[in-house]
């Protein structure tokens, strides 16, 4: 006979963070090379004037989009035939986002460390195409804390679009101009620059800086993970051949 | 422990399509059950709302007494692999990976047990899902079922993709894992002429509703065919229920259905040839009276 066992479900996503970091590393490592490497392919055209890691924020805001959407999208079902439930999976993936935004933020940050190193040797200056949160790449408090804010809203913001997309297209594709004014309002707070969506100065701070760059990424984290329960708490689960 | 698992008036529909309709329904003895029905009666609806996968618009679900849906001291008692094998990820995962993952999230997994099934089913933890061919994903799914050890097992035509020999490989290990470790086993399938010996109670499920539940014993006995000279049996036949008759020169042979109870001594004694009839048949017969094609 079986006997029963009885267990709390986990609310700390172990299994979930681990395997987020060997592969978030593995490819960190791989981009921190081909940015070195691209950097060095462009000092033999033109003169090195500002930070390249820095510039290298962009795609790595995007990887940890798509992380994000992973997790909604492909560990949420697991979770659930495995037996979890969404609240607790609701939980996880909450714990996950911030650990994993600290994680990538960290790793972000300390290549400018490497950068620094790199290009000292290589005689080229480290500067900032313009000031954000931080004025030098190594001024790792601040950096860190854009950082780190920049990465949860991305990865949350992935959540929220896997789990939508997961539960009907429509609500997934809803999400996006949602994601477009968050992006706005997370770019505005750091450097003042809203790019098109102008409109949006309305309901922003006059000027940039570190208590509005917290203040509105807690609220747009806030945001986020409010859609995703209530995307999440009665999601049913398909067939494969429903979801694909 | 086996658990208890209770339905009560269940509905679910999906949109304005009523794929289960009032289900009551009460399992509580260890064994393999079968869960029969023609395609689009509701068997997978039915597995997935007791798997809490999805919630019943009405009636409620329990296992023990407790709710199913979104109750993880419900949930974690209960293993269901479906068809499409979702309990496993195809984007760059290994099998291993797929073993890591059950091996953490089901509190009964016996890993010793995965690997004596890795190789018994000729599976390779370096393999990657994606590139598994569809019977060996239906092994991977169906060794992730019986690994898991679940008080509450359910396999949703999971060995489907499966050629003949391993179908019976996988329903001798089923036997062999349930005699070791008696447990309540749902098992939907359409080959039912091959798994219907491990049957302890049957279930057929007819447009979300169900026809039938009774014990596979019972269910065998109430089908009888009579073979013989065509004037014996239509004599011994007269007035039982007939679900197909064949003819072949002098010779006939009828389907019976609910029989009396000594008709079938009564058909020994005229000499005829008995025998209890398979449950695909009695299956196939009250389904098909439904007008189906």
């Amino acid at each position: 006979m079986t006997t029963a066992i009885a267990r709390r479900e986990p609310i700390f996503p172990k299994r979930i963070l681990l395997d987020q970091l060997i592969f978030s590393i593995m490819v960190w490592a791989g981009f921190a090379v081909f940015m070195f490497a691209l950097t060095f392919i462009v000092s033999l055209v033109r003169e090195i004037e500002v930070s390249g890691w820095n510039i290298g924020g962009q795609p790595a805001r995007w990887f940890a989009f798509v992380v994000g959407i992973y997790i909604g999208w492909t560990v949420l079902q697991l979770h659930v035939t495995h037996g979890g439930t969404r609240k607790g999976f609701a939980i996880q993936a909450l714990i996950f986002s911030v650990a994993y935004a600290a994680l990538l933020g960290a790793l972000f940050v300390l290549t400018f460390f490497l950068e620094a190193g790199y290009y000292g040797l290589m005689g080229w200056p480290q500067a900032l195409h313009q000031p954000e949160l931080y004025a030098h790449p190594l001024d790792f408090g601040m950096a860190l804390i854009q950082w780190v804010m920049i990465f949860g809203v991305w990865t949350l913001g992935g959540l929220l679009i896997g789990v939508a997309w997961y539960r009907n297209v429509i609500l997934g594709a809803l999400c996006i101009p949602l994601g477009l004014v968050a992006v706005s309002i997370s770019t505005y707070t750091f450097s003042g620059e809203i790019g098109p969506m102008n409109w949006l100065r309305a309901f922003v701070p006059p000027q940039p800086g570190a208590v509005p760059a917290i203040t509105a990424h807690l609220a747009i984290i806030a945001v986020f993970a409010s859609l995703t329960w209530l995307a999440i708490r009665d999601i049913p689960i398909k067939n494969k051949s429903e979801a694909g | 422990m086996t658990p208890t698992l209770s339905l009560d008036t269940v509905t679910h529909r999906y949109g304005d399509t009523l794929a289960l309709d009032d289900v009551s329904l009460t399992l509580s003895n260890p064994g393999i059950h079968g869960l029969l029905g023609r395609n689009g009666s509701g068997k997978t609806t039915l597995m997935s709302l007791v798997a809490g996968l999805r919630k019943a618009s009405r009636g409620a679900i329990t296992l023990d007494g407790q709710p199913v849906y979104e109750n993880f001291a419900a949930t974690s008692q209960i293993c269901i692999i479906r068809e499409s094998g979702d309990t496993t990820s195809e984007w760059t995962e290994t099998i291993n990976d797929g073993l890591t993952l059950a091996r953490d999230m089901r509190p009964y997994w016996d890993d010793a047990y995965a690997n004596r099934l890795l190789d018994r089913f000729q599976l390779s933890k370096k393999h990657k899902v994606n590139a598994l061919s569809r019977g060996q994903r239906a092994k991977f799914a169906c060794l992730l079922g019986l690994a898991a050890r679940a008080p509450l097992t359910m396999f949703d035509e999971s060995y489907l993709g499966m050629d003949a020999p391993t179908r019976y490989d996988f329903y001798d290990a089923l036997l062999e894992d349930f005699m070791a470790h008696p447990r309540l086993i749902l098992v939907s399938s359409h080959h039912i002429e091959e798994i219907a010996k491990l049957f302890e109670e049957v279930i057929i499920i007819e447009d979300g509703r169900v026809m039938l539940h009774e014990s596979a014993d019972a269910l065998r006995g109430r089908g009888l065919t009579l073979t013989g000279p065509a004037a014996a049996v239509d004599a011994i036949a007269a007035g039982a229920n007939v679900l197909s008759e064949k003819t072949l020169g002098s010779t006939k042979m009828v389907a019976l259905y609910d029989v009396a109870p000594d008709l079938e001594e009564r058909a020994r004694a005229a000499g005829l040839e008995t025998a209890l009839l398979p449950i695909q048949d009695i299956f196939v017969h009250l389904t098909a009276k439904r007008g189906k094609d």
